[in-house]
């Protein structure tokens, strides 16, 4: 009874939470910047334009090629009329690496520290990279993990969302 | 009990999920975590076979928002619990909830909540399902911001132990003064102080009449950042503390961190250095293992994504280690010779740690230089990272790696020193917009433990939705028994939501996070599991 039964319930329960997605009212809590100045979460967003969440790792591969991507995407003019920020979910271990490395890989998107993973929390991101596409004040889309051509599924998603809201 | 709350843990996400979005009324959110494995019998790898064939930990999470009001739960479902996690998990229940205002000047929390104070070497409650760690605090949290440049914290209550709580009580209260603050919100500028405050009690029965049944830390930390540079240094002082998983140890504990990174251009540099003395710091002193830990002393060494350069992974030691490590990362510019047309990433790190340099010793105490190193070497680890994309369609990764293992140190017995090189070639051809195919060829070359391993592992993916892997770890080298750890899967995405399946070997081995590790066992079997976010 045991295993048919776990197996049927959660698929059950895939197939009906995956066709919500939209969440409104996103987390009232301060964000450092990558100087470690407290911010308010609100302001990192720009409620004027689609707004691209990106959380990643100095230690997720995937999050760095996916970050990688939308830089590529952006110098090429791929991506139009957003704000792409990066929340970075290191904690003391490896925060130290934040700055050094998105210099050196000349990422140009605003960078954000979540050390205590609490905007991650308040976001219910289970594992990263994770992707969030905001648009006033509300979530239209989210992603979990990366695979190669994502970046233009994302980019597809933001020109849509763009579009419907500047019609 | 177990087929009840079952039933009622799988009803709640159908129903929250159906009314998520409640308009002015507020929202829920929330995700859903299942990972089961169905065991096999594999006499080749020595696997225990576990008394019920199937194991499955689910977790769910639920938060209510209203405008600054949340709450929120956390049910648990162990039918049981995957090997090598507590076999006290064995249940079912709604373990966490909570009542919280927040907002930008003022937040308090009643019920369960995690909290970090500096970079978490004096205090952090945090979670890691995949080590089967969550130290939650039930109690209150507040957090209070009177000026603009000053946040003050406070803390105090109970951690979490598995379905339980812990007999200490935890009382903290953090302040950080930002010094320099800039009106700009992206400015790059800061400096900015703070103390901490932790102290944990817990009754005391014995017969010591001298004994202190509470510990208190104090920890102080600055942190400096511009445009190119960041600098933070924290120091903390802990009352003495014997307990189990310090062997009883008298020593006041004592431990200093300092950063220091610079970046310019495509380059970036980045120190640490740490000194940890006797820092190994609970809410119960017959807690062990990664039970009821206070404060988070990580590995300060890198952290690899491949799995032949998992396994010889460092594990801080609370007792007493000194060293550290240091990152250069630099990126060959778009269109240069070297670089090419997409340009090249290259990361050099190297890591060092020491035993302290001791100068007498007792049973349960020791004197040390302070900034002295000991002869015995923990661990020492050079490697060298390098990706380039060729083209639209090719890219290409490289890691090279020489690493030092105290085996004996880090998972304590008596063992040969290990030293190990490790060689991968990544590479990932895109042959269409969506799909790719992406192979890893992997090789450790060692003299010692079970000798030489190689690995492979090939991937297609599809984008967004579909990925199929098969993998192979062979320990060749082991003369005595030269086993085949292989696995094959597939995921299906879409959206916040996955499904994974996969069959194959699982080696033991030390899985570890934040100084914390914890012995995977072997195990084969069909592996089934489901991530979602609503």
């Amino acid at each position: 009874m045991k295993l048919p039964s776990i197996a049927f319930l959660h698929l059950l329960m895939f197939i009906i939470s995956a066709k919500s997605f939209s969440q409104s009212g996103l987390p009232v809590l301060p964000i450092k910047n990558i100087s470690g100045n407290s911010v308010p979460f609100s302001s990192a967003i720009d409620t004027n334009a689609v707004t691209v969440i990106s959380f990643w790792s100095t230690w997720c591969v995937p999050c760095i090629n996916e970050l990688d991507a939308l830089q590529e995407s952006i110098d090429e003019g791929k991506m139009k009329s957003f704000k792409l920020i990066a929340i970075s979910t290191d904690e003391a271990r490896t925060i130290q690496k934040v700055m050094p490395m998105v210099k050196s890989r000349g990422w140009t998107f605003d960078i954000y520290l979540d050390e205590s993973n609490e905007i991650k929390r308040a976001f219910n991101a289970t594992n990263i990279p994770f992707v969030i596409v905001i648009r006033k004040g509300k979530i239209v889309y989210q992603k979990t993990g990366f695979t190669p051509g994502d970046e233009d599924v994302l980019i597809g998603k933001v020109n849509q969302v763009n579009v419907s809201n500047n019609p | 009990m177990i087929k009840r709350s079952l039933f009622i843990y799988l009803l709640l996400p159908l129903g929250v999920s159906a009314q998520i979005d409640l308009g002015k009324y507020g929202s829920i959110s929330g995700s859903f975590e299942s990972n089961n494995q169905l065991y096999v019998k594999d006499a080749v790898t020595n696997a225990v076979f576990p008394q019920d064939r199937i194991g499955s930990n689910n977790y769910l999470k639920a938060d209510y928002r209203f405008q600054k009001i949340s709450m929120g739960i956390q049910y648990e479902a162990y039918l049981p619990s995957l090997q090598g996690y507590p076999f006290v998990l064995n249940d079912a229940k709604l373990v966490q909830k909570y009542l919280s205002y927040q907002d930008t000047k003022f937040g308090l929390t009643v019920g369960n909540f995690y909290e970090q104070f500096g970079s978490g070497l004096v205090f952090r409650s945090w979670e890691n399902r995949q080590l089967g760690i969550n130290n939650a605090m039930e109690g209150i949290n507040l957090r209070i911001s009177p000026t603009n440049n000053l946040d003050l914290k406070f803390v105090y209550g109970k951690q979490r132990k598995n379905f339980d709580k812990s007999d200490g009580t935890l009382r903290a209260v953090d302040a950080n003064y930002q010094i320099i603050k800039s009106a700009e919100i992206n400015s790059e500028k800061s400096l900015s102080a703070g103390v901490s405050f932790v102290s944990r009690y817990q009754q005391y029965t014995g017969p010591d009449p001298n004994f202190k049944p509470t510990v208190n830390a104090f920890s102080s930390r600055v942190n400096y950042s511009d445009n190119n540079s960041t600098f933070s240094a924290e120091y903390v002082i802990k009352s003495k503390d014997e307990h189990l998983a310090n062997q009883q140890n008298t020593n006041t504990g004592k431990a200093l961190l300092i950063n220091y990174g610079y970046s310019k251009n495509n380059a970036g540099f980045n120190l640490n250095l740490r000194r940890l003395e006797n820092m190994d710091f609970r809410t119960d002193r017959s807690a062990d293992q990664s039970q009821l830990l206070i404060n988070y002393i990580p590995a300060l060494t890198k952290q690899q994504g491949y799995y032949l350069s998992n396994i010889y992974v460092y594990n801080a030691q609370t007792l007493g280690e000194i060293g550290g490590q240091a990152d250069l990362y630099y990126n060959l510019p778009k269109n240069t010779k070297l670089g090419g047309r997409y340009g090249m990433s290259i990361a050099l790190n190297y890591s060092r740690y020491h035993a302290l340099q001791i100068t007498s010793q007792t049973p349960t105490s020791f004197e040390s230089k302070f900034f002295g190193a000991g002869k015995q070497l923990y661990y020492n680890d050079i490697n060298l990272s390098i990706k380039k994309k060729h083209s639209a369609k090719f890219t290409s990764s490289y890691l090279l790696q020489h690493i030092y293992y105290n085996k004996s140190v880090v998972e304590s017995g008596n063992y040969e020193n290990i030293k190990s090189t490790i060689v991968v070639v990544d590479i990932l051809y895109k042959y269409f917009a969506k799909k790719a195919i992406r192979t890893e060829l992997q090789h450790l070359f060692t003299k010692q433990d079970k000798g030489n391993w190689m690995g492979i592992l090939m991937e297609w993916s599809y984008a967004p939705h579909f990925s199929v892997f098969a993998s192979d770890m062979y320990n060749y080298g082991d003369a005595g028994k030269q086993v085949h750890y292989y696995n094959a899967g597939g995921s299906y995405t879409t959206g916040p939501h996955k499904l994974l399946l996969s069959y194959g070997r699982q080696r033991a081995g030390l899985v570890c996070v934040g100084g914390v590790c914890r012995l995977l066992p072997a195990a084969t079997g069909l592996n089934f599991s489901l991530t979602s976010n609503f």
